[in-house]
């Protein structure tokens, strides 16, 4: 199969599963607590609805606050494009430097975060402050894990990373980076211990805030680049632990029925965790977070440290 | 020492009438705040009576009634709580109809500002030189100089809508971010506005504003028949119909000194402490729920719908509505229908129990609720707390002891006592008073006692005062009753002085602790918005 093919299927079915990955947590969580909660397919409607609805948009208002939907998705859309989420080796797979990446994340936070204070909301300017903490503390820590990985890999590319056939059950090291991923994932995210993504109380909003003056169709927008980015956490996270049911170059059309079957059983497990660890644990106080997002720090330096002390001695 | 041989120390106080349960006695209106100032504060008492006073009566409500079609004066009411006898102190003094103003008793007693804002905007009875006279009860739209409870304001009156903006404490200064939340929120929260100041995190100050749905409902009871007014004062805080329909029915049977049968006073009793259940039950659901995460919250609710389908079962209604009435219950029930409501609540009280212990010993959950809104003893005391929230802060003080009702004499309440007086001791304390509430129940149902349902109770001229304990705190009602009519019903719901509480609280917090305090306070708007 050509490389653009495997690209092109994992693009679509990236953007046709992730409003299914946002909703089955949701829906696994009702189920935690006693509920017998909303289909996982409802989230599907949710984006469509919002397409339909009118689009309000603040009077004072400028570009940053109209733009940022577009960049947003866009972001989102370049990262499924991008990273090996379902295919390895795929067309776009030099875009996959893990700079790159983590330098997408940080555009799309920044729009974020300059469309909640261009609006002019109270709401907006308060979640945009915490967003900045989160970002700036959250965003060095994937610096450190990639490093980390990239010198044992011998390549800057994630794609070539997942390539190398590195597991966390060979390599400790990678052990201690996938723990710092899944915690700067979870921060990312806005899901707990950081954020409450179904919280309605104004004040305790952090990722809810910065989308507070949004609405109708930009709304859906922001709400789907969201989904899209959970969806590329869990699938990065998920083969990084268990690189398997990838689509490779050589792949036979038989295989592509595997990857999907591997893909579905990923976001199953990782939206059954997230659920859980969501139904179990309460959410941290704002000014905790510098001692969660430093311990994700510290556990990627550590990996780091284990990297460089091994590659010396061998 | 009673309260007569108390007031023989205060020369300006003449003591009009001493009965067991309330001494009414009347003072000029030069000498109605010192007289205040010296039963609360205790100046010069203190050395001339005994140790019992020497901590001075606390203020529990302070009303006015409009009387200047018979005499031709506003009169103003306070009434003192004495828990060592169990009375009350109705301390009145009147004013001249075309001169409502008096001293205020602000300056001295603190919790006195609300009561005087309400008293200003419903009668226009000036405080002078109260410290923040601004419209406390009225809303933008009310016009200036309309005061609804006077007599000679008459029900649907049709009012001009104006817009006057409320003035708002504001702070100034660099990096000072202003926060105004409410009325109206999402999903079925009550009309509240809130006005934070903040620097980043950190709340510098607080205004909240709860009455925008200002029913008018002591309005809408006067003129009626005790038996009429039932209705409305059981739906006005939603979840507290019983307490209101319990202090209310105690009041009009205090007028002329009712006694009900043994029967319907342990029933009353039971019916308490269901809705005590009830209320606690929400309340520390909502505060996981906000503390850690929705799960314990659904939980939560799943229970207490369990509760209150069984109320419906046992009496027609969710609410425990139409029960209790003047004179005794409405209809005898029997002692299966109670045993089976017994059933139903002591089992849920051992499910929240164990949730309640879980989330006590989930980490995540006390780092949230440890140190957030910490209400210190003193501050509970000057603002008037009550209820739960006093006695989480280390406040010995419960309604159901002190001024015992129904059948709490037989049945004592175990009175628990925190000393943190944080998020973490209201959680706690709803936790320990449900176990409480668990025997009291047990007790109760096997002890109902005998008598007959409801005796007649018909009274026609006189005052009736009465506090029951509800869930959220003291429910307190005086009725003034006239040729067998309602001549003023003035509530005191338990809300109304614990809302103040927020502007001690709120201002220190940060953020995002704001809604823990809230919750944790279990208050209510439409119990506090008459």
């Amino acid at each position: 199969m050509s490389p653009l093919l495997r690209t092109a299927l994992q693009v679509f079915l990236s953007l046709l599963f992730a409003p299914f990955a946002w909703g089955l947590i949701r829906f696994l969580k009702s189920q935690l607590s006693g509920r017998s909660g909303v289909s996982p397919f409802v989230s599907y409607a949710q984006i469509i609805a919002g397409f339909r609805k009118e689009n309000l948009i603040p009077p004072m208002s400028s570009w940053a606050f109209t733009g940022t939907p577009y960049v947003v998705l866009a972001a989102s859309v370049f990262l499924v494009f991008s990273l090996p989420l379902m295919t390895l080796g795929g067309w776009a797979s030099p875009f996959s430097q893990f700079l790159v990446f983590i330098g997408v994340l940080a555009l799309a936070d920044t729009f974020r975060i300059f469309g909640a204070i261009d609006a002019g909301g109270v709401i907006g300017g308060m979640g945009a402050s915490r967003q900045m903490v989160i970002t700036a503390l959250s965003l060095p820590t994937l610096v450190l894990i990639f490093s980390a990985y990239a010198l044992k890999a011998g390549t800057t590319t994630i794609d070539g990373m997942l390539m190398s056939g590195l597991t966390p059950f060979g390599q400790p090291f990678l052990l201690l980076v996938v723990i710092a991923f899944i915690l700067i994932a979870l921060a990312e995210n806005g899901r707990y211990p950081v954020d409450n993504p179904e919280t309605s109380l104004e004040l305790t909003m952090i990722g809810e805030a910065l989308t507070f003056s949004y609405s109708g169709p930009y709304l859906a927008m922001l709400e789907y680049a969201a989904m899209i980015r959970l969806l590329v956490f869990m699938m990065l996270l998920a083969n990084m632990i268990f690189p398997f049911g990838l689509l490779l170059p050589n792949g036979s059309f038989q295989s592509i029925l595997v990857m999907i079957l591997c893909t579905l059983l990923k976001i199953s497990i990782a939206a059954g965790l997230t659920a859980l660890l969501e139904s179990t644990i309460a959410k941290m106080r704002f000014y905790r977070l510098q001692e969660y997002l430093a311990s994700a720090f510290f556990i990627a330096l550590a990996g780091l440290a284990l990297v460089l002390v091994t590659e010396q001695i061998l | 020492m009673s309260l007569k041989n108390l007031l023989s120390h205060l020369p300006s106080v003449v003591v009009v009438e001493d009965r067991t349960d309330i001494c009414s006695a009347s003072v000029k209106r030069e000498h109605f705040t010192g007289a205040l100032d010296e039963l609360v504060n205790c100046r010069t008492l203190a050395k001339t009576t005994t140790a019992l006073y020497s901590l001075g009566l606390a203020l529990s409500h302070l009303y006015v009634t409009d009387e200047r079609k018979a005499h031709g004066v506003f009169v103003v009411h306070a009434l003192l709580h004495d828990d060592t006898a169990a009375s009350w102190l109705h301390l009145f003094t009147e004013l001249p109809g075309d001169d409502p103003t008096y001293p205020s008793a602000t300056l001295f007693i603190m919790n006195a500002q609300w009561f005087e804002r309400y008293n200003a905007d419903m009668f226009g009875v000036i405080p002078l030189d109260h410290p923040d006279l601004r419209r406390l009860a009225h809303h933008a739209n009310m016009p200036f100089d309309v005061h609804p409870l006077r007599k000679d304001f008459l029900q649907g009156t049709e009012l001009e809508s104006e817009d006057i903006p409320y003035p708002v404490r504001q702070v100034t200064g660099e990096g000072v971010h202003e926060i105004g939340i409410g009325p109206v929120h999402h999903r079925v929260a009550e009309s509240v506005h809130y006005r934070l100041s903040t620097t980043g995190e950190r709340i510098m100050a607080l205004e909240v504003k709860p009455f925008f749905k200002h029913k008018g409902v002591e309005k809408l009871v006067e003129g009626r028949k005790p038996i009429d007014a039932l209705p409305f004062l059981e739906r006005l805080g939603g979840d507290s119909a019983i307490s209101h329909a319990l202090a209310f029915s105690q009041a009009i049977e205090s007028v002329e000194e009712t006694v009900v049968s043994q029967r319907s006073r342990g029933i009353r009793s039971f019916l308490n402490e269901c809705e005590r259940v009830i209320m606690h039950v929400e309340d520390l659901s909502n505060i996981a729920g906000i503390g850690a995460g929705y799960n314990g919250m659904k939980r939560g609710f799943l229970l207490k719908e369990r509760l209150m389908t069984a109320a419906e079962a046992f009496c027609g209604n969710r609410f425990l509505r139409g029960l209790i009435v003047p004179g005794g219950i409405a209809r005898d029930v029997t002692d299966k229908e109670v045993e089976a409501l017994r059933d139903v609540f002591v089992d849920v009280i051992d499910d929240m129990t164990t949730y309640a212990k879980r989330a006590l010993h989930s980490d995540g959950l006390r780092d949230r609720l440890e140190l957030c809104g910490v209400l210190k003893k003193d501050v509970a005391k000057v603002y008037g707390a009550v209820g739960l929230v006093a006695r989480a802060s280390g406040v010995d003080r419960d309604v159901r002891r002190d001024h015992p009702y129904a059948a709490y004499d037989r049945f004592e309440p175990r009175v628990i006592t925190h000393v943190s007086g944080d998020a973490f001791a209201r959680f706690k304390l709803r936790a320990d008073e449900l176990i409480d509430s668990r025997r009291l129940l047990i007790d109760l149902s096997a002890h109902l006692g005998g008598g007959e349902a409801k005796v007649p109770c018909h009274p026609a001229l006189g005052l009736g005062v009465s506090a029951a304990e509800s869930g959220r705190g003291e429910m307190l009602y005086a009725v003034h009753m006239k040729d067998g009519l309602l001549e003023r019903v003035a509530i005191r719901g338990a809300s109304f002085s614990n809302w103040p509480l927020l502007h001690e609280l709120i201002p220190t917090s940060v953020l995002s602790d704001f809604p823990l305090c809230c919750r944790s306070l279990g208050l209510s708007v439409a119990g506090s918005d008459l």
